[in-house]
């Protein structure tokens, strides 16, 4: 008789609530929600206080499966893996590195991503890496990086309450970050001004004090409309200008043309609210934007992005609590992910592979000649798969089948493959496509750190044993790595992972 | 208190009237319900914040019929028991009770009537408090406003459950709030008035006041001051007190019996 509470972070989305595992007798029966959880305070959204349940599905992965005469059939890792290891080996001889390309994830720990774009790099030797961020929030990791410096949130969650107003766009925050549109209701009863800007009258919409809406993909003209208005009625921040931005007068001459009438044109908003949405936005102490995918995806996605940091500069809402810019990333991990450099142009840390002496760094870290030429996109492998040019693809936690655009685009690109290897929870859609399937862990069964939407990197505590004989994702790739007779990949713990990760990314450092 | 709280365990587990208890424990600046053995170090045994323990219980007690468990309560908590045994969904022949009063700050926080369990053994009784000042300010209002109140409150929810999940005392296998007639799937927020009232309804004769569910509600919705109201027109009609005697049929069970 044993019973425990394992704390743990919730596996769904970027809010990165705390969590209780129960465990009874090595079984996992249930969720609590962390009352000393600084996000999440005792409370959880449906998908939370329901995350225990997919663990236990009778569909997960417990062996490996190889298809054998069209069908996937059962098998042993050391079959498995010795499989990987000799085909992508083979692969890499005849058509060379740049024609693998691997799929990290979200979903999996920073230690795992870590592991993953080494594997990729310095064993496979490409810069070929990257994940469903391509999808939703890579424009935010472009756009505030050229900014700010930096892709991600500039303030934490805790403090929206403190703004006097707050900017809502292209976020259904209620819905997509339940715990985040908890402190946002907490932020209204407390006094905080809303602005809503969505094409969709979300359900927020009905909590603000000025609801927008804008048409689908006149983004970049509304937010430069509400810089127009500000500009004209001397309501910037002076001082912030002056001291801590670049190119302002050039600045100025884009904004000139961006009058209430024009923009009004664009955005089908009225210009009367365009003027009242500046003055209440400029005319705060605090000011704070939420942004999401309405804002990112779209051809424009970098421009949006840009255009918001542009609105917190003039308005000097930038580097004070209760301020900022701050995009509400997707997936568990996705920041994580990210940071952790399972993305095609940048190492760990956001360091640029084409820059030499980063690159160099890299090389000695991890002994290693690697590739200064950035990697494929998750869309631009798929399409250069279709093309014949990528041979083999190794997809990890991710299911391109379902969450890719163009799903016929993409099952002709994987059945075109050579190799296809997918490493899952599930027999997803994409892994019923694979020539080998490896059985992965979930949250419930390993070690390891997610990073939350605003920065929080939280551990995870295993909790249960693993399914059937699924294995870690890192333990998997290090034991290929090792297989493909690749050095540094001896690690035994999470933590060493991590210590690594940290010795070579200033961010994590 | 909560040195008090581990020599009282310490010394039931000497006496060996229990094979294991349950409790708060506190690791890495996070508190959580946990099951101590004889044999475990006690060090990290806390009472604070309250976690719904009874949810905990009722669960080990499914498996265990028979194991001597010993449980850290709090007034809220015998009282959830005490409902839970009702319902058949505990057996409280085999629990042994450690009760914890609850601090003036504690009961004034909760408003809470009745801030002890039946017999104390850690912490001083204070008495409860009579005055509620959420009811009274509601009290005060005219229908129309009273209505627009609440009609506010719901419009809130964001349909987590989480009133149901955290709630001990909510213990259907199959909840109604479930089912696509009652309350719509897919839509924000639920169809007024069915979430919220029946969920009410539900409460009135099982309700102990432990404020969990509010505690859990992201939108910050004043469930327990709507339970309460509710909660109280029954205790007036049948004279029903929850929470108190194991024997005491709930009347929503009685009722629905006698009518049937």
């Amino acid at each position: 008789m044993k019973y425990e509470s394992v704390p743990s972070i919730c596996p769904y989305c970027g809010c990165g609530c705390g969590i209780l595992l129960q465990v009874l007798d090595g079984e996992l029966v249930g969720v609590l929600p962390q009352k000393t959880h600084p996000i999440n305070t005792g409370k959880l959204c449906i998908k939370g206080w329901n995350c225990h349940v997919f663990v236990n599905s009778p569909k997960r992965l417990t062996t490996p499966l190889i298809r054998k005469e069209g069908k996937l059939e059962p098998a042993s890792w050391d079959e498995a893996l010795d499989l990987i290891a000799t085909k992508l080996g083979e692969v890499k001889k005849q058509s060379g590195p740049d024609s693998i390309a691997v799929f990290a994830s979200a979903k999996c720990t920073n230690e795992e991503n870590y592991i993953i774009q080494k594997f990729t790099r310095a064993v496979i030797g490409t810069n070929n890496v990257d994940h469903c961020a391509r999808l939703c929030h890579s424009s935010t990791v472009t756009g505030l990086g050229a900014s700010f410096g930096s892709g991600a949130m500039t303030n934490s969650v805790p403090e929206f309450p403190e703004a006097d107003v707050i900017l809502i766009t292209g976020s259904n925050t209620i819905e997509q970050h339940p715990l985040i549109g908890s402190w946002l209701l907490a932020a209204k009863e407390g006094g905080t001004k809303f602005i809503v800007s969505d094409p969709r009258e979300i359900p927020f919409a009905r909590f603000a004090d000025l609801y927008l809406q804008p048409r689908a993909g006149t983004d970049v003209a509304w937010l430069n409309g509400l810089m127009h208005i500000i500009l004209k009625e001397g309501l910037e921040d002076k001082d912030f200008i002056r001291e801590r931005t670049e190119d302002f007068e050039e600045f100025r001459k884009v904004i000139e043309k961006y009058d209430p009438d024009y923009v009004e044109k664009i955005s089908c908003i009225p210009k009367e609210d365009l003027i009242k949405a500046a003055r209440m936005f400029a005319s705060a102490e605090k000011g704070s934007i939420i942004y999401s995918m309405g804002i990112t995806q779209h051809t424009t996605g970098t421009d949006n992005v840009q255009t918001i940091a542009n609105l917190a500069m003039l308005t000097g809402n930038v580097g004070r609590r209760g301020t900022g810019v701050n995009p509400l990333r997707g997936q568990n991990n996705v920041q994580g992910a990210c940071d952790s450099g399972s993305l095609p142009d940048v190492f760990p840390g956001y360091q640029k592979v084409h820059i030499d002496e980063l690159r160099e760094k890299m090389e000695k870290a991890w002994g290693v000649p690697l590739s200064g030429e950035p990697g494929l996109t998750v869309v631009e492998a798929s399409g250069a798969a279709r093309e014949g040019k990528i041979k083999s693809f190794f997809i990890i936690g991710e299911n391109p089948m379902l969450s890719d655009p163009d799903i016929q685009h993409v099952r002709e690109a994987l059945e075109r493959l050579d190799f296809l290897v997918v490493q899952d929870i599930f027999l997803t859609q994409t892994a019923k496509l694979a020539d080998v399937v490896l059985p992965a862990v979930s949250y419930a069964e390993k070690d390891g750190t997610f990073t939350a939407t605003d920065r929080r990197v939280q551990k995870l505590t295993k909790a249960i044993e693993p399914v059937g004989e699924a294995r870690t994702d890192w333990e998997i790739i290090c034991d290929i790595a090792k297989r493909m007779g690749a050095k540094g990949f001896d690690f035994t713990s999470t933590s060493e992972i991590m210590d690594e990760h940290a010795s070579i990314s200033p961010i994590y450092g | 208190m909560d040195e008090r709280l581990r020599e009282v365990v310490k010394d039931l587990f000497a006496m060996d009237e229990v094979e294991v208890v349950i409790s708060l424990k506190l690791s890495e600046g996070c508190v959580a319900p946990h099951m101590y053995a004889k044999e475990d170090d006690i060090s990290s045994m806390v009472h604070s914040p309250k976690y719904p323990i009874g949810i905990v219980v009722s669960m080990i007690q499914k498996k265990y019929p028979d194991a001597k468990i010993g449980v850290v309560v709090r007034g809220c908590d015998e009282r959830i028991l005490i409902e839970l045994a009702k319902r058949n969904q505990v057996n409280l022949d085999n629990l042994v009770l450690v009760g914890i009063a609850c601090t003036e700050e504690e009961a004034k926080e909760c408003q809470c009537e009745t801030p002890f369990p039946t017999k104390i053994d850690v912490g001083e009784k204070v008495e409860g408090v009579t005055t509620n000042l959420d009811i009274e300010k509601i009290s005060q209002m005219g229908m129309d406003e009273r209505f627009d109140f609440w009609m506010g409150q719901f419009d809130k929810c964001m349909k987590c459950y989480g009133c149901v999940y955290a709630c001990p005392t909510c213990i259907c296998e199959s909840c109604i709030l479930e089912e696509d007639m009652w309350v719509k799937s897919g839509e924000l927020p639920p169809e007024f008035p069915s979430f919220h009232l029946i969920r009410a309804y539900h409460s009135t004769d099982r309700c102990v006041d432990c404020h969990e569910c509010e505690r859990a509600c992201p939108a910050h919705i004043p469930l327990v001051t709507l339970y309460r109201l509710i909660r109280k027109d029954v205790e007036d009609m049948f004279g029903y007190k929850i929470g108190t005697d194991v024997k005491e049929k709930p009347p929503l069970v009685t009722v629905l019996e006698e009518e049937g």
